[in-house]
């Protein structure tokens, strides 16, 4: 990542995604006489757009040389961005969908059509837990009949039998095939044995156990044992971004100071950067030792799951829905957005009634924060690889 | 709920905006309704006084944004534009849920984005808050 590039395009460019978010909608409500604030809303971000198109003049002419295959790339976007400048401002969503993608297109992202292969709630819940920790308990109406009967009969203590946790065997649960896809609950086999022991769970019960059931029992066990905190796959994900590439998102935060004091401003956020001088560094230091000891992901950010967790069936494996790979630390705001602009819900409905039509990114982006390359971080794997056998090498010979 | 709004404050790097005021909250109501969309409930008002929006760890609780519609309980639910938004109110949400306020039911809801499903109901504005958070419910329920 350069440490000088000027968030020029970014700026531009970021604001313009955000604004389609809304304004199809802004103005589709126009048409209807009662909607007062989105009327007024419509209205603000169509002069928006305005100043914008009147900015890419500029943007044009500053940034590069007649005839260079740059000013080919910049026209070319100038012009699809005015495009899509237009048709938002008359209200086209079917040309609007088309610039879209040119855009994206543009910037090396990829609209794909997926046929969709929904995973059951059971499967989702428990990539939700990998990911999210164990929080809270399921709710009662999600635990299996089996288990809500000893639940009722643990408290008057009519569970006596009492069996040793070897005399289980976790395969003979019908939700452990989908436990054992995630290497943190596979971790955790011996504690799940504890836990059905010592909530007395007949052995010829546990076929009829679900995965919620395992969770809650999980969970109980942990708290009445003080085990240490599940670190999940969100925690470790970040810990694993900030370990590798601390220095890029130093500078990333670096360069873009102006982006990111505008998202705070936008979000109205009580925070206020003009008044303390050291304050913004004190944010970004704060964000990473919080990155680093905690696993938090950093304000104003989120993380994306590239192959959306939905269409993500896999006999073999699902927990590589919350691999590293499949997961992208992206700006919440306008990217994060921007990437499930698509997205459909159960009724396949989205805001432009598109279907199942997710962005690809790829497997080696681990940090998205613009579409200028610049703003983007890649894990290469391999390349660490490399270098790490090269050092090995290197030491060895030094010391030869 | 003086407890909950100090846990939020304590936690690190909690981005919140300033409390919203009586008219701004009025306006929010009347926008609502004028869109055919669920009213704000009551105790999430009184919250609203004290603690208005959240974004922690990737998780977001709207609340009142006159700059822009990021965390804007009336622009986030207009552009959402759910079935039943007459009676379903979105209050916030993380990668997997929504937070919502139901009417017909008069409780908070944790809603899967994808399936619309009910996975949780929770017995009141604080427990749907720490769900949301992820703010750990230490108690042995078993």
């Amino acid at each position: 990542m350069k440490e000088n590039t000027p968030p020029g395009i970014e700026l531009n460019l970021g604001k313009e995604l955000a604004y389609i978010i809304v304004l199809p909608k802004a103005l589709d409500a126009i048409s209807q006489k009662q909607r007062r604030r989105i009327k007024s809303n419509a209205s603000i971000l169509y002069e928006k757009l305005l100043g914008l198109k009147n900015s890419l003049d500029d943007l044009f002419i500053t940034t590069s040389k007649k005839n260079t295959e740059e000013y080919q790339y910049q026209l070319y976007k100038k012009i699809i961005t005015e495009k899509l400048i237009l048709n938002i401002a008359s209200g086209k969503t079917s040309e609007i969908k088309q610039n879209i993608e040119q855009i994206m297109k543009e910037e090396n992202l990829r609209f794909i059509e997926r046929e969709e292969s929904q995973i059951s709630a059971e499967e989702k819940f428990l990539i939700k837990t990998d990911f999210q920790g164990l929080s809270h308990y399921p709710s009662q109406e999600q635990f299996s009949p089996v288990f809500q009967r000893y639940i009722k009969t643990q408290n008057k203590n009519e569970n006596k039998h009492t069996l040793s946790p070897h005399n289980y065997n976790l395969e003979e649960i019908p939700a452990w095939k989908y436990f054992k896809q995630f290497p943190s609950f596979v971790e955790r086999s011996q504690i799940f044995k504890l836990a059905l022991a010592e909530f007395n769970i007949h052995k010829q019960d546990i076929k009829n156990l679900n995965s919620y059931d395992l969770i809650a029992l999980l969970k109980n066990y942990s708290i009445k044992h003080k085990l240490p905190p599940f670190e999940n796959s969100k925690m470790k994900f970040i810990k694993f971004f900030i370990k590798h590439h601390e220095q890029e998102l130093r500078n990333y935060y670096q360069v873009n100071k102006l982006v990111i004091i505008q998202a705070y401003r936008n979000k109205g956020l009580n925070f206020n950067f003009d008044e303390n001088p050291n304050a913004y560094q004190d944010f970004v230091e704060r964000s990473i030792s919080q990155m680093k000891e905690f696993g938090y992901v950093p304000p104003l950010f989120n993380i994306h799951h590239k192959y959306p967790v939905k269409d993500c069936k896999s006999e073999k494996n699902l927990s590589l829905a919350n691999a590293p790979s499949n997961l992208c630390l992206i700006l919440q705001s306008p990217y994060h957005q921007m990437m499930h602009l698509f997205d459909t819900n159960i009724l396949g409905k989205t805001i432009f009634n598109r279907k199942v039509k997710r962005l690809e990114l790829p497997q080696e982006l681990i940090f998205f924060g613009g579409f200028d390359k610049n703003f983007q971080i890649y894990h290469k794997p391999k390349e660490e690889y490399r270098e790490t056998i090269l050092t090995f090498i290197k030491q060895k010979k030094q010391r030869n | 709920m003086q407890e909950l709004i100090q846990t939020l404050k304590n936690l690190p790097l909690m981005l919140t905006a300033k409390p919203a005021t009586a008219e701004q909250i009025i306006r929010t109501q009347q926008d609502l309704k004028i869109n055919n969309i669920a009213p704000i409930p009551h105790d999430f008002t009184e919250l609203l006084h004290q603690f208005n929006t959240a974004e922690f760890d990737g998780c977001y609780l709207f609340g009142i944004n006159p700059r822009s519609y990021h965390l804007d309980i009336f622009a986030e639910n207009e552009m959402l534009n759910l079935p039943d938004k007459e009676n379903v109110l979105i209050l916030g949400y993380d990668e997997f849920d929504y937070l919502a306020y139901n009417h017909s039911k008069q409780c908070y809801q944790i809603i899967d984005k994808d399936s619309l499903e009910v996975v949780q109901r929770c017995s009141d504005l604080i427990n749907a808050i720490k769900y949301l958070f992820k703010i750990e419910n230490d108690e042995q329920y078993l």
